[in-house]
């Protein structure tokens, strides 16, 4: 009677925001794994509601994994996510060679119609496309596309804290050492500080910035991008210097800092 | 008080008590009869909820997680109805005040505490919105199934086993109990004796570490008069608009067509006949 196959279709938006996460996917490192697990799994829901997730869940936590051999970065213009048991790539406008085998072996299938409930995410020319069993469908507009500075697609769970987020992705045991990108908090660092840019309000804490967003009706943070002209007053660990364009700069991770009066500015090149 | 005084009264009591103890006994039931009873009230409790179409309750939740961080979370949320593709919240609790409401179209949120709001799009019906809001944005609600338009069909499975266990009293009112196991949940079902309408109702995640579980107690179930305007969002002014993070749900068209090859696969180069 209550189909759970939702017409997601109608919400396909080609936005500007999904150029954006086209152009960060193209630029982004895939360098290492993260499992994505150990979330804000609480619970909640509604009986139906449980079943459903249960059932759509699998996807998202059976070696969800992002391997990449991809040593090339900022040459590719697309991302291979996702490939499931059933599953064939989508690559959408390769441009430049692209050595990713950057592979999620998702085997779980959600007879309902949903390919889990965080999908993976291609990045195509103007949108993200979430890759379903046999074919690629796309993302609302607002939807929610992240990819890891250090590994791979992130999608949609939550860590309770970033002590939390560093036990279940290993950070003690020195398999990660960033943050991802996309990664969401149920609250911010505690050592966090306000930072401001364009207008907008980002949280900032070792070397990783954080925006609010609304997941699971509650307010969360999740990591973006280094917003640029955003200023900090000290550089995060394991930065570089080097220099870009004859200017100066510092590299962490894949964010640039050019030295100004009051501290160090992110800037993109 | 003479020794013997003392024993006919310490007789006369246990006696009282003895019998209170058989008057309040309920009658045990056979497993099928229990089933069927519990049966006929669910679906006497979903045809109630169906008939009507406009209603409002307010309801206690607890959401207990043991040996979690979080420890207990409680929360009282106002829930106005109006089917077929409307609904308005407001909630009040550990996570701070929020509101939120569905209009056919759009789902807005509002979080008073961060004095910020987001906005996504929905779909048509409420049926269908109440499973997008689980599925689509994460957002839980452990009286949504009671929302649907057969609640008995949100609850039930074919794997799904209990029944009616006995009559308590939740606050003042006499409620018949319901408890049901199903691979994912269990679910516990308090229905008022004389409306079958829900009193109580607490689900336990089975498949989650430490198996929390959300205790919901209704405060009754009303009609209202509402107005479009009800289900109009409503942010105070100064209140930041953020994204709202919707999981990359795939729908593939293709679904279901036969596998290649198969016997109901259509031929070569022509259609398939039914």
């Amino acid at each position: 009677m209550f189909n759970h196959a939702t017409r997601t279709g109608r919400f396909v938006r080609r936005s500007r925001a999904f150029r954006g996460v086209a152009v960060t996917v193209s630029v982004l490192l895939v360098l290492s794994t993260v499992e994505l697990g150990a979330q804000r799994k609480s619970g909640g829901g509604s009986v139906k509601q449980s079943r459903s997730a249960s059932s759509n869940a699998g996807a998202n936590r059976s070696n969800n994994y992002n391997r990449s051999t991809n040593t090339t970065p900022n040459r590719n213009t697309n991302t291979n996510v996702n490939r499931n048991n059933n599953n064939t790539n989508v690559n959408v406008n390769n441009v430049n060679v692209n050595r990713n085998t950057n592979v999620n072996r998702n085997t779980n299938v959600n007879n309902a119609g949903y390919y889990g409930r965080p999908g993976g995410v291609v990045a195509g020319e103007e949108g993200a496309v979430a890759v379903g069993r046999r074919g690629a469908v796309a993302v609302g507009e607002e939807g929610f596309v992240g990819v890891g500075r250090y590994g791979g697609v992130v999608s949609g769970e939550v860590y309770d804290s970033y002590e939390g987020w560093r036990v279940a992705a290993g950070v003690t045991a020195g398999v990660v050492t960033g943050i991802a990108i996309g990664t969401m908090l149920a609250r911010p660092p505690a050592a966090s500080v306000t930072v401001v840019s364009g207008g907008a309000n980002y949280m900032y804490a070792d070397g990783a910035y954080y925006e609010q967003v609304m997941y699971g009706g509650e307010v969360t943070y999740r990591v973006v991008q280094a917003p640029p002209g955003v200023i900090i007053t000290t550089l995060p660990g394991g930065c570089s210097s080097t220099v870009v364009g004859g200017v100066a700069v510092s590299q962490c991770g894949t964010t640039y800092y050019q030295r100004v009066s009051n501290g160090y500015k992110v800037v993109v090149f | 008080m003479s020794a013997r005084l003392q024993h006919t009264l310490q007789f006369f009591v246990v006696l009282v008590v003895i019998a209170g103890a058989a008057c309040n006994r309920q009658q045990a039931l056979s497993p099928e009869a229990a089933s069927a009873k519990g049966d006929a009230l669910l679906r006497e409790m979903s045809k109630n909820m169906a008939a009507v179409n406009t209603f409002a309750y307010t309801v206690d939740e607890r959401r207990q997680i043991p040996g979690g961080s979080q420890g207990e979370k409680k929360m009282t949320r106002q829930v106005t109805v109006r089917r077929p593709n409307a609904l308005a919240f407001t909630g009040k609790g550990d996570r701070g005040d929020t509101a939120g409401w569905y209009d056919g179209k759009q789902l807005t949120l509002v979080s008073h505490r961060d004095k910020v709001w987001a906005r996504g799009p929905m779909p048509p019906t409420l049926d269908e919105a109440l499973d997008f809001l689980s599925n689509e944005y994460d957002v839980q609600m452990p009286t949504a199934d009671l929302l649907y338009s057969s609640p008995y069909d949100a609850f039930m499975t074919k794997d799904t086993t209990g029944g009616w266990v006995d009559t308590q009293k939740i606050g003042d009112r006499s409620c018949e109990h319901l408890a049901y196991r199903q691979p994912v949940v269990d679910w516990e079902l308090w229905l008022s004796t004389d409306r079958s309408l829900p009193c109580q109702l607490k689900v336990t995640y089975k498949q989650i570490p430490g198996t929390p579980s959300t205790l919901v107690t209704y405060h009754g179930i009303e009609n209202p008069q509402v107005t479009d305007d009800t289900f109009k969002p409503k942010v105070p002014d100064g209140y930041h608009r953020i994204k709202i993070i919707r999981h990359a749900t795939v729908i593939d068209p293709k679904l279901d067509e036969p596998a290649p090859g198969s016997a109901d696969a259509p031929a070569p180069g022509g259609k398939q006949i039914k």
